[in-house]
This record gives structure tokens, C-alpha cells and sequence, in this order.
């Protein structure tokens, strides 16, 4: 595998995945808005359990960083928090369309 | 009639006050464990709460294996730091059924994990301790990776360890922890559910 692939190990992946469902759990029951603070933890996750596996990416490392920053902000800085949202999916997005565009 | 003397305390009112305004959520642990000696303080303090009608119907389950922390870590999305204990505060439908305490309408049990909580987690502050209050976990992923029993319903997980740039002082790891009290070795098990400390 080169640095641009990562393999997750099944190990990692079955967390990941516990983590998941275990949020889908307590969505149920937990204020609404928590359901937003689940699913950019898991994305955090997600990205480190990539990055351990060796993918060579530090623009995902700089995102996972600002993403472990700013989840905090739900329980300090309600109103930084909720800005970061659209601002980490518009970075990914952006991201994801420069793939597109280098891959021709 | 004349009021009754004043006792002695031990803790001068003014520094506890301190200890309370001063205690904040610990989510980054240092891999250092906690010593025995300060991990029996502080669930003594939680064995000293509250307790409605004292039934005492809640029981304290202390986990240090690394390997289980990581698997309630799993199931518990409200783990945000990897601690280096955990103390799983559980009520024993057994001791409930045995108060007769009817667990589904009585809130004096839920209650009574606050106190035990917020005793443990006062008792920690003042060791050096980071404590992290979890109650975002599935009941049922926890109760199957630490395999409890079916009378065992976990309410609340308390994050412990010494918080991240924090070194543990010297010679912590040379302190002899004192025996098990009574109330020790009635409410607290180690690792595993009906095992109690030794």
C-alpha cells in the first residue's frame, strides 16, 4: 500500500463501528443537538484510526486536530461550536472536490 | 435550650469551598495509574454517600484492566479520554428487591448516584486526581463487556486518572494502600462484578 491508502484493521474498525452504535443508542434519549457532537466524534475517530494505519495525509491530520479542538466548544462556546459544523462539511467538501479535480 | 457544641472538623469549610469551585472535568488522562492507596480514598468517599432510607442498593465496581476500559471506552461515546481506572456505580436489583425498593418509580436511587458520584469525584479533586463523569454509554454494551451479572444495571461510569501533563508525585507508587474497610468490602468489587477488593 502506498501513503495514500490506509488498511483499517478489523480491530479498529469493529471500535469505530461499536462507537456508532452505541451513539445510535443514546440518540434515542439524549438532547437532539447531542446527535450532531456523535457524529463529528466518529468522523474525528474515523480520521485518526486512518491516519494510525498509515495514511500519509496531513491535511486529514490538520482537520482531525481542528475537529478534536473545536468539539469541545458544545460544552463552553454553544455558538462556536455550531459554526464550526458547516465549516468542517464545507472543508471536506472542498477537499473533496480537489481529489476529483487532481484525479482528472 | 443550649445549642450543641461544635464538632471538630478535620477540613477547614473555606478550603472545601475552593476544592468545589476549583474541580473541572478531566478529559485528557496521563498513562500513569493511580496508585491503590488513592484509589481506595476515593471509593471510600463513594461508599460514605447518601443513601435513601440507607438501603444502600448501588454498588461500585473498580476497573483498571486496560483492555476493559478500552472496550467500555467502545461503547461509551461520552469517553472522550482514555482514564486509567474506571469506577462503574451499578444498582444491584438484588439489594433493591431486598429494600424493596422499586427501582422503575423511586428517583431517590438515581440520587443516590449523584451523591456517591459527587463524593468520589470531591475526594479526587482534593488527591490530584482527574475525574470524568459518563453517563453517554449503552446500558447494554457495558453490562456485556464487563460481563456483569443480570442483577447489575450500570448507571454511571467515573473516569479516573491522573490528568495529561500531571506527574503523579514521587514515591506515590511506594504507598502502602490501607486494608478494605467494612464498607469497602460491602459495596466495592474489583474488575469483576461480586469480587470484592481486597
Amino acid at each position: 500500500m502506498s501513503g495514500s491508502e490506509a488498511r483499517l484493521e478489523r480491530k479498529a474498525a469493529y471500535r469505530l463501528l461499536a462507537h456508532l452504535l452505541a451513539s445510535a443508542e443514546i440518540c434515542a434519549f439524549e438532547p437532539g443537538f447531542y446527535g450532531t457532537f456523535r457524529l463529528l466524534d466518529a468522523a474525528s475517530r474515523l480520521a485518526g484510526a486512518l491516519l494510525e494505519a498509515g495514511l500519509d495525509d496531513p491535511w486529514l491530520g490538520r482537520l482531525r486536530d481542528d475537529i478534536e479542538a473545536k468539539k469541545v466548544l458544545l460544552m463552553s462556546d454553544r455558538e462556536a461550536y455550531f459554526a464550526f459544523l458547516p465549516e468542517a462539511a464545507r472543508r471536506m467538501a472542498e477537499r473533496l472536490r480537489e481529489e476529483g479535480e487532481e484525479g482528472g | 435550650m443550649n445549642a450543641p457544641p461544635a464538632r471538630p472538623s478535620p477540613v477547614e469549610a473555606g478550603g472545601l469551598l475552593e476544592l468545589l469551585r476549583r474541580r473541572r472535568v478531566c478529559r485528557r488522562f496521563s498513562s500513569h495509574p493511580v496508585d491503590e492507596r488513592r484509589l481506595r480514598m476515593v471509593l471510600e468517599a463513594g461508599c460514605w454517600a447518601s443513601s435513601a432510607s440507607n438501603n444502600r442498593i448501588h454498588r461500585l465496581l473498580l476497573v483498571r484492566d486496560r483492555r476493559r476500559i478500552d472496550l467500555v471506552r467502545a461503547v461509551s461515546p461520552g469517553m472522550l479520554g482514555l482514564p486509567t481506572a474506571l469506577v462503574v456505580i451499578c444498582t444491584d436489583l438484588d439489594a433493591a428487591a431486598r429494600a424493596q425498593v422499586r427501582v422503575d418509580r423511586d428517583t431517590t436511587t438515581w440520587i443516590d448516584v449523584g451523591t456517591a458520584a459527587m463524593n468520589m469525584m470531591v475526594e479526587a479533586e482534593a488527591l490530584g486526581l482527574g475525574t470524568c463523569p459518563t453517563t453517554s454509554f449503552s446500558r447494554g454494551g457495558v453490562r456485556a463487556v464487563l460481563e456483569l451479572p443480570p442483577p447489575a444495571v450500570p448507571e454511571f461510569v467515573l473516569q479516573i486518572g491522573w490528568p495529561a501533563g500531571a506527574e503523579p508525585p514521587a514515591g506515590t507508587g511506594t504507598l502502602e494502600p490501607a486494608p478494605a474497610g467494612r464498607r469497602l468490602r460491602a459495596f466495592v468489587y474489583a474488575e469483576r462484578y461480586g469480587t470484592p477488593l481486597a
